[in-house]
């Protein structure tokens, strides 16, 4: 039934909001349409799916509720109790035959013999010992495999019953998805096992009560002479099977038969007035006590464990529609806002230098060769292919070894003719890049080079499109320290090779 | 104080500050990336919710640039001022006449001044330079607890020891390594634990965003299966019925169910990015190859004839039960009868409904045609890669995956005996001709089910289980 309590605003899921939650959900997955009806306007979802989001609880509690405000709801609702009406209907059929193949037991049980004398024993087995067996096998599973599940068998027949029918009187994506729904969640898994049981109950109560009905009319229509024939065993073992058949009877007042009763019974026409009377009291007590009672409680334990089952099998949000869903109802990330705005704007990249093409040859003078912010070449430093006339100032990094430079760069040796400042491509050229470029630039304004190495190791780091990129930034960040753009040239310290060494003593070195 | 911590994410600049935020935040277009410097220029926060209520608040901060030149600058303001530290700092963010150049960095320490936690992200390929120095004594100037984030240590040239080094010599000794690219569900939760040690007011808020996400991460590993195993049996399913001896007709049910099995394809791979909550840009696949010829299975062949015999056994004793059934109602009226009738319904029924179709297909003179067992194990260790990829791959990364299948046999030869129960039951795909309703038996659930747990073994670190009922021996069909 598909009952209020999950009402929206509250955090409580029913088994029937799931069961309208998976409705919507083989509605909204079956092929074709998207599952939809043309003419369902995308704003109703995206309204069902807004309010759902405010609902406070779990997601599988947005989940139904979203289910519940969807303009399908209401037509899935109905199909799932049309189906429901119709399963009901065929319980009902199937309860009704049950009942009368009891009857129709109990007549052929009765009717053996002479049609008079009737095998006590013989009656009592007949009407109760299959009975007892299939109980004892129910009993028998539920025990050994507490775990097994229904496998689906009765999900499978609901689903099959309600295509065939769907066949015959028009089909609809509802009907479709109402059966699969109802099938999966109340016909499948540990649910199905306490239904498929149920069943099974109800229909051997429905057969043991028509027996009994049989029983009493036929008792109390006819006149039964009860006997118990043997050949083979002796009178103390029926006298024992009495007493035990009679002591739940007799514990709780139900007059029974006696030794004296089960000794005349052995000879027909032996048996004192009344004792058929005892006789018949043992076989109404035996049916309510050995077959209707068990199965009656196994029944209504069955009913309360489906139930249960229903209403605590929560709904698999692993299911991928599920996840997707879970993601737009109950987002990670509620909210994102810019807090403290910026106007300016990452200026668009220059285009990129060449970086191959090597200023003219250093004029006369000392010529100073500076790495900053870079660890040491693999080649080592000074790299291979310095001249030896060249001032090494190191590799140098923070502001007291900048100071350290200019200083150097400012005694001694007279105007620096070139200041060679190896930095390192993969790195990114930040403001604090530009300022010491500028600082270094005061010094030897217009004859500052800027050696760019570890080109080799930038397509590990950066992608094919964003290396040219970061060639311009370093042009800009460059630029904006006031050096020229022929005045960037880009050598692999790392990897030298023959023309590398040239290339440096040609940027190093005077004219040879 | 709000009981919500407020998370700063700073650090130089283009070191993966907002690429963090989009790992954490699960969105790939949060602010703006590039491999530029000074790519984000405002502070943005990203409130993270368990159940709607939020429990996390996480500010992207434009990174340092002039942290030598800053610390200078704010130096002088200090000694001119005459104030302490925190003070001097305060002063700075607030009064723009004081900040020069620094605008950029204004906005940092003022949300850094504003926050209880501070992620510092470092580029870990970096080495650590006087720039770094500078910013983390100013970090540290500014009072607040600071977790260093040592981003892109999934590359080979990290110099992560340097970097540890580096903060336990200004006191940071609780460090996270967390990858903005390559996800690892561990690191994130170490991340959050290593916050709540460090602000442990926030436990509380901390523990349900790492309990949300722990939920979050299986729900979505097993939706993630799913979607592969659903995949493998439509495909795996599919049969196309043409006429026998008619080459043209033939051609072109061949033409139409490629394109029928490639759209399937493509819908999971859409599916797959959609529930990981990533763009259809951030796959790049190739068309699905076919291989020559088609699967066929000969109604006779020893497998099948194997199958029938099991088939038949459990079809015997169902037809027999539901035979004993009638006959303990009639209270043994019709004793043995039923059952012996009920056996041999049993068989007739089964057989007809399993060989119907290839019964009628033989009389009819048509031919069925499936998915070559090369394509189909192409296509199984495609989406498998996929599939992987996307559980270890972070919001922040921008490279695109490309299909490259896993070249791993002992991870297909896992599935294939439940791939060949797929095989077997044409009905159970929507690319078979003449379905037109979802398949809805429960014998296809319970396989998608049992592909899905390889599946989610498969692609989770640490191997792949042996499927249920493994022990049934049989040729890989995928081999």
């Amino acid at each position: 039934m598909i009952s209020g309590a999950a009402r929206i605003g509250k955090t409580k899921v029913t088994a029937g909001g799931r069961l309208l939650a998976e409705a919507v959900r083989h509605f909204e997955t079956a092929p074709g349409a998207a599952g939809r009806q043309p003419g369902t306007p995308a704003t109703a979802d995206a309204a069902a799916l807004e309010k759902a989001r405010t609902v406070a609880g779990p997601v599988e509690a947005k989940i139904v509720a979203r289910a519940r405000l969807l303009p399908a709801a209401e037509p899935l609702k109905r199909e799932i109790s049309h189906l429901r009406g119709l399963l009901r209907g065929v319980a009902v059929a199937g309860l009704a035959i049950a009942a009368a193949a009891g009857a129709a037991t109990a007549r052929t049980a009765f009717a053996g013999g002479d049609g008079t004398t009737v095998n006590v024993f013989w009656l009592l087995a007949s009407l109760l010992a299959l009975n007892l067996l299939s109980f004892a096998l129910w009993l028998a599973l539920m025990v050994a495999a507490p775990r097994s599940t229904s496998g689906g068998v009765l999900g499978s027949a609901v689903v099959w019953l309600w295509r065939r029918a769907a066949d015959r009187f028009g089909a609809g994506p509802h009907r479709t998805a109402a059966a699969t729904a109802l099938g999966a969640r109340w016909g499948g898994g540990r649910t199905g096992r306490w239904v498929v049981s149920g069943l099974s109950h109800a229909l051997w109560s429905a057969y043991l009560l028509g027996a009994l009905a049989m029983a009493l009319i036929l008792l109390s229509a006819q006149h039964y002479t009860f006997v118990w024939e043997t050949t083979i065993l002796d009178a103390a073992f029926y006298i024992a099977l009495t007493d035990g058949l009679a002591a739940l009877p007799a514990a709780i007042g139900i007059a029974v038969p006696d030794r004296a009763a089960v000794l005349a019974a052995q000879w027909p026409g032996s048996a004192e007035a009344g004792q058929e009377v005892l006789w018949s009291s043992l076989l109404i007590a035996a049916i309510l006590l050995y077959g209707l009672l068990p199965r009656v409680l196994a029944l209504l334990a069955s009913a309360g464990a489906a139930w249960r089952s229903a209403a605590t099998s929560p709904l698999d949000v692993g299911q991928p529609y599920y996840a997707e869903l879970a993601a737009k109802l109950s987002p990670l990330v509620g909210s994102t806002r810019i807090v403290d705005d910026d106007a300016g704007e990452t200026a668009r990249p220059a285009a990129a230098p060449d970086l191959d093409d090597l200023p003219a040859s250093p004029p006369p003078g000392p010529v100073y060769l500076l790495g900053w912010e870079i660890d040491e070449p693999e080649a080592g430093w000074p790299p291979p292919g310095t001249p030896d006339a060249t001032h090494d100032l190191g590799r140098r990094d923070g502001r007291a070894e900048l100071e350290q430079a200019v200083a150097a760069l400012t005694d001694g040796h007279g105007t620096p003719a070139r200041v060679v400042v190896a930095a390192d491509l993969r790195q990114t050229p930040d403001r604090g890049v530009t300022a010491a470029l500028a600082a270094l630039d005061v010094v030897a304004p217009g004859r500052l080079v800027v050696l760019l190495t570890g080109a080799g190791g930038l397509d590990r780091r950066l992608e094919p499109a964003d290396i040219s990129i970061r060639v311009a930034d370093w042009a800009a960040a460059g630029h904006a320290a006031g050096i020229d753009a022929g005045n960037m040239v880009a050598i692999d310290l790392d990897r030298t090779t023959e023309d590398t060494r040239r290339r440096l003593s040609q940027l190093l070195g005077p004219p040879s | 104080m709000t009981d919500i911590p407020a998370i700063a994410v700073i650090g130089h600049t283009n070191t993966g500050k907002t690429s963090l935020m989009r790992t954490l935040t699960r969105q790939r277009d949060f602010g703006r990336i590039s491999a530029r410097p000074a790519t984000t220029r405002h502070v943005e926060v990203a409130e993270l919710s368990v159940a709607g209520r939020t429990v996390l608040r996480l500010y992207d901060t434009p990174g340092f640039e002039d942290s030598t030149g800053l610390l200078a600058h704010i130096e002088r303001l200090r000694a001119a001022r005459g104030d302490d530290w925190i003070e001097t700092i305060q002063a700075f963010t607030r009064t723009p006449a004081l900040q020069a150049s620094f605008g950029q960095e204004a906005k940092a320490l003022n949300q850094i001044l504003s926050s209880d936690v501070l992620l510092y992200v470092v580029d870990a390929r970096d080495s650590v330079r006087a720039k770094h120095r500078d910013e983390l004594e100013l970090i540290g100037r500014c009072a607040r607890p600071v977790l260093p984030v040592l981003n892109f240590l999934a590359t080979g040239a990290a110099q992560e020891a340097t970097w540890r080094d580096q903060m336990a010599r200004v006191n940071m000794h609780a460090v996270v390594a967390f990858d903005t690219v390559v996800y690892r569900e561990g690191d994130e939760l170490t991340l959050y634990a290593k916050i709540a040690t460090l602000a442990d007011r926030f436990a509380g808020p901390l523990g349900a965003l790492m309990t949300e996400l722990t939920a979050a991460r299986a729900a979505l590993k097993r939706a993630a299966a799913l979607i592969v195993a659903e995949l493998i049996v439509d495909v795996a399913a599919a049969r196309r019925r043409y006429p026998a001896d008619d080459k043209e007709a033939e051609a072109e049910t061949a033409t139409a169910f490629k394109d029928a099995v490639r759209r399937r394809e493509h819908d999971a791979a859409d599916a797959l990015l959609r529930v990981h909550r990533f763009a259809e840009d951030d796959y790049i696949a190739g068309e699905l190859p076919f291989a020559h010829g088609a699967w066929q299975e000969d109604l006779f062949d020893a497998s099948a004839l194997q199958r029938f015999a099991v088939e038949t056994t459990t079809a015997l004793a169902a037809g027999a039960t539901a035979g004993l059934a009638i006959d303990l109602m009639t209270g043994g009226l019709t004793l043995g009868t039923a059952a012996l009738a009920g056996a041999s319904v049993g068989l007739v029924v089964d057989s007809v409904h399993r060989y119907r179709g290839r019964l009628v297909a033989m009389i009819r003179g048509t031919a069925d045609m499936s998915v070559a067992e090369p394509t189909l194990r192409h296509l199984i260790s495609r989406a498998l890669a996929l599939a992987g990829a996307l559980l270890g791959r972070g919001h922040g990364a921008q490279a695109p995956i490309h299909d490259e299948p896993l070249d791993d046999a002992g991870r297909l030869d896992r599935l294939a005996p439940l791939v060949k129960q797929a095989r077997r039951n044409p009905r159970w795909s929507m690319l078979t001709d003449g379905v037109a309703g979802p398949p809805a038996s429960a014998r296809r659930t319970a396989l998608v089910q049992k592909i899905a747990e390889v599946v989610e073994g498969a692609v989770a670190p640490g191997g792949i289980p042996s499927p249920m009922g493994s022990g049934q021996g049989g040729r890989s069909v995928l081999r």
